[in-house]
């Protein structure tokens, strides 16, 4: 089989069957005039040179025959694209929050040891999101292919889209009401220490939280809530968001909820005394107090993630020249 | 001072589309083979890859702006193509575009 033989056949492999015999025959009369001509131009270049000279310059035979079938030469082409990154985008905000919190909750309930639930939930979650984008960009290839138009799948653009408040200004009910929650957060944690609701046969109090958390863990977390505390008023004076909030935002969320995990984990957010002292979890239910804990750190986390993405959020729709 | 690559892009824009008007043009004033009208395209100073020109005749053929025969009288058949009626048609269309551009950018002041 000469060169140029199996240049064709490389091309006609890539169109569709009923285009072969014409595209090969219109491919042969193309590459032998070039060579013929080629070889009246300089006699003294042997022909095989000349061969690969003028295939070389035919260039991929894949893209050739993409060019000859008329089929697009990318995955998603600028019509459909802004609407395959939108939606991928959504759902991966969507669902990776949620799967990031199941896991843990699945793997807890099944007795995993610390290491193993990260280690799933780190796992899972990427897993989930490559999982997400793949079958996503599947379907808007399949339709890229089909002809569907971006007016199949959404409502055409108009100035109505158009953001309301392009700046994320600071709403005063939002500062007073997250001050509020922190310094009704701090008022409860020294409340139930100093005093305690129950006590023991020897009249010492008992206090809801385990009391050894003093020691580090309770004095950094109300440290965690004081610097929000001073960010939040800091925001409100300034009256706006910035980029920087977000980072601060994502920080002390991290910062809280890790400072509550860590005595979950060891089994000793709850103060053990107190609930033997008033006989709670009884035999009338299933209720643990380890559930308990995982249950508050939970909610907790779930709180937190849901500041984080809408920090993220408003500090997006800050103008740069602002930001 | 002007980017040789800036340049070029702003050519390959301008040019676009070009090469059908002119395959349809040149082929309406004598039928033609691929390659001989890869040479008449690059004597008009409008050179166009083989790559390029092969497939697009074979995709104005199927929109049937332009007919072939096959031209049996060399040792190797060759599609000679045509412009057919339609072909024409067009190309007085897009010709009357041209020329509105041309009086637009004539008009334009040169600054």
């Amino acid at each position: 089989m000469t060169l140029t033989e199996r240049y064709i056949a490389a091309v006609t492999t890539k169109v569709p069957a009923g285009q072969r015999e014409e595209v090969a025959s219109d491919l042969r009369e193309a590459i032998t005039d070039a060579i013929d001509a080629r070889l009246d131009a300089q006699p003294t270049t042997p022909a095989s040179a000349i061969e690969r000279e003028v295939l070389n310059d035919m260039g991929d035979p894949e893209h050739l025959a993409a060019t000859y079938a008329e089929r697009p030469l990318f995955l998603i082409g600028p019509a459909l694209f802004l609407q395959w990154k939108r939606l991928t985008v959504l759902l991966l905000w969507i669902v990776l929050p949620i799967i990031a919190v199941l896991i843990p909750i699945a793997g807890y309930l099944d007795g995993d040891s610390w290491g193993a639930v990260v280690g799933q939930t780190i796992g899972g979650t990427i897993t989930v999101g490559v999982h997400l984008v793949f079958w996503v960009t599947l379907v808007f290839a399949v339709l890229e292919r089909s002809g569907v138009t971006a007016r199949d799948v959404s409502e055409p653009w108009s100035v109505d889209s158009l953001k309301e408040t392009p700046d994320a200004t600071v709403p005063v009910g939002d500062t007073i009401g997250a001050a509020a929650t922190l310094v009704v957060t701090a008022v409860f944690l020294i409340w139930q220490q100093v005093y305690p609701w129950a006590s023991n046969s020897a009249g010492e109090g008992l206090p809801l939280l385990n009391p050894e958390l003093w020691t580090l863990l309770l004095p950094a977390l109300l440290a965690v809530m004081a610097v929000e505390l001073v960010v939040l008023i800091a925001r409100q004076v300034r009256g706006s968001w910035t980029r920087a909030d977000a980072w601060v935002t994502v920080a002390l969320n991290v910062a809280s909820v890790t400072l509550l995990a860590i005595p979950v984990w060891q089994h000793q957010l709850l103060n053990r005394e107190l609930f033997t002292e008033i006989g709670w979890p009884d035999a009338a239910t299933t209720v643990t107090l380890d559930q308990v804990e995982w249950l508050t750190l939970v909610v907790v986390a779930v709180i937190a993630a849901v500041d984080i993405v809408s920090a993220v959020r408003r500090a997006r729709r800050v103008t740069p020249s602002r930001g | 001072m002007l980017e040789p690559d800036l340049v070029a892009q702003h050519r390959q824009e301008l040019r676009r589309g070009t090469t059908s008007l002119a395959c349809l043009a040149l082929l309406a004033q004598q039928p033609d083979y691929g390659y001989n009208l890869l040479s008449r395209l690059a004597g008009l100073g409008l050179a166009t890859e083989a790559n390029t020109l092969y497939p697009l005749l074979r995709r104005l053929d199927k929109q049937g702006l332009l007919t072939f025969e096959w031209d049996t009288s060399d040792a190797r058949p060759r599609k000679v193509y045509a412009t057919s009626a339609d072909g024409i048609a067009l190309v007085d269309l897009l010709r009357t575009d041209w020329n509105l551009l041309t009086d637009a950018l004539n008009r334009m002041e040169k600054p």
